[in-house]
């Protein structure tokens, strides 16, 4: 059985006083099913991707709170794996399609995260990571700095090659509509932003953002050309607590995720055009290229410092959508618009940012520090 | 809203065991992070150090360090553990501790 994606919907990401995870929902999920030409009636259910909304707003039953705003009569699904909570929920999805217990389902990814401060929004994400770490302090910027310090002293990498990585998304996000940042910066103005968690500075960290994307996935195809199909996932997981992990500059929940997609999917990373990867922070990116099998332990940075990865390159496009650092990152919509992104790039509408001779594209979304890992391979059938 | 950090005295309680972990153990810093921008219930604490600690027995924790400048902070501090509230108090009063490190100084050290 071949699951198709028909359609897909994004809002714009950013700081967006005057939408609510409501109306962000309605507009991603009402643009994919439009564009997936199906009606509210054809979907038979929906799987949401939401992390903070019971935290920040004291409201439960997730899922149906996107259906009602939606329309939908259809069941509810939630999936809450912190960061991971989209890719996890369009998997979940595949896997009900797969199982054949519906044929034509809607994925949203939404969160709302600008309403509160910067203590709240800590708080509420360092609920993703072990206790220790909640009752320690460990904020997420803190334990990916712990990471960067780690990799960084481990590889001789330097602040200005670590810096590369925003300069490559912000490049993008200038090219992509939805994004939450159009200023292009500089390596300069990276290492002179203010710090947050030591190396860690707020141009090496993602965004706290606001936004939705949405998903049509079905068993039946739309249309016989240019079909776009779900070519292999994995899934893969870690401990929560990073001091116990085997290795401090490597994710195993990547890797284990990304070789059962590949395998999945008969095909190699030297075979993808396109890659959505989840740079919460500099290191992420860099770490996430090495965990993926682009480039070798310790090169990751050097890759991105030395030009690859750009849109009108010549090889791998990493983070045409700008990433979480330049496109934003509401937590739960970002493993979704990770795989919106990719669709659209298969379809050939991405625009001044779409990517050439593109077959294939995998999404990287990872939750807590490397916790939980979804891997997903999409492909176009002409 | 999330206003405060709240931990229940039956969850402290349950807690306790664990989160004295590394309690007058001697470890060796691995890595740190300075947090300026801290999370509810640490906001007046920041800057605050958090750090990776190897303990002697090989058992590695995170935790924070303390009592320390960080300009001195380096990979390879030999530091010790010891009991210190873990944040500020919330509207119940209920006082959380835990276990951070200290810095060993070399001459100490050396009297060990």
């Amino acid at each position: 059985m071949t699951v198709h994606v028909t359609g897909s919907g994004q809002t714009a990401f950013g700081e967006l006083w005057h939408e609510s995870a409501e109306s962000l929902a309605r507009q991603a999920g009402q643009e994919a099913m439009e564009e997936a030409q199906v009606k509210p009636q054809q979907i038979e259910a929906v799987f949401v991707g939401n992390m903070l909304l019971p935290m920040l707003e004291q409201r439960a039953h997730v899922g149906r709170i996107v259906a009602d705003a939606l329309d939908l009569d259809c069941p509810a699904f939630r999936s809450e794996a912190a960061c991971a909570s989209g890719g996890m929920a369009v998997h979940l999805a595949i896997l009900s399609l797969l199982a054949g217990h519906f044929t034509t389902v809607l994925v949203v990814g939404v969160e709302k995260m600008s309403d509160v401060g910067a203590d709240i929004i800590g708080r509420g994400l360092m609920g993703a990571g072990s206790e220790q770490e909640q009752l320690q302090g460990a904020t997420f910027p803190a334990l990916y700095g712990l990471m960067t310090r780690l990799y960084q002293q481990t590889y001789e990498v330097s602040d200005e090659m670590m810096a590369a990585q925003a300069v490559l998304t912000h490049d993008h996000a200038y090219l992509n509509p939805l994004a939450q940042f159009h200023q292009k910066i500089t390596i300069t103005d990276v290492l002179k932003s203010s710090m947050v968690a030591d190396p860690i500075r707020l141009l090496n960290a993602s965004p706290v953002s606001d936004g939705a994307a949405a998903l049509v996935l079905s068993t039946r195809a739309q249309s016989k050309k240019d079909r776009v199909v779900v070519a292999g996932m994995g899934e893969g997981g870690d401990c929560l607590d990073y001091a116990k992990r085997k290795a401090f500059t490597s994710f195993s929940a990547t890797k284990v995720a990304t070789a059962h997609a590949l395998r999945q999917a008969h095909t190699m990373i030297q075979e993808i055009q396109a890659i959505e990867v989840h740079d919460c922070f500099s290191v992420a990116q860099v770490v996430a290229l090495e965990d993926l099998g682009v480039c070798s332990p310790g090169t990751g940075a050097d890759w991105i410092a030395t030009g690859h990865g750009r849109v009108g390159g010549n090889g791998l496009v990493v983070n045409s959508s700008g990433g979480l650092k330049g496109c934003g990152h509401p937590v739960g919509a970002t493993g979704v618009k990770q795989i919106v992104e990719l669709y659209r790039q298969l379809k050939g509408v991405c625009g001044k940012r779409q990517v050439d001779s593109i077959s294939q594209g995998l999404a990287h979304n990872i939750g807590g520090i490397g916790a939980t890992a979804a891997v997903t391979i999409l492909r176009r059938q002409s | 809203m999330m206003d405060h950090y709240d931990i229940s005295p039956p969850r402290s309680w349950r807690h306790h065991q664990n989160r004295m972990d590394g309690w007058g153990q001697e470890g060796t810093l691995l890595s740190w992070s300075v947090v300026r921008v801290g999370p509810v219930g640490l906001v007046e604490k920041t800057p605050y150090v958090v750090g990776l600690v190897e303990l002697v027995q090989g058992k590695r924790m995170l935790a924070q360090i303390t009592d320390v400048d960080l300009k001195d902070l380096r990979a390879g501090m030999k530091c010790t553990g010891v009991v210190r509230r873990l944040c500020v108090p919330a509207e119940d009063q209920l006082i959380t501790y835990g276990v951070k490190f200290v810095p060993v100084s070399d001459l100490q050290h050396l009297c060990d």
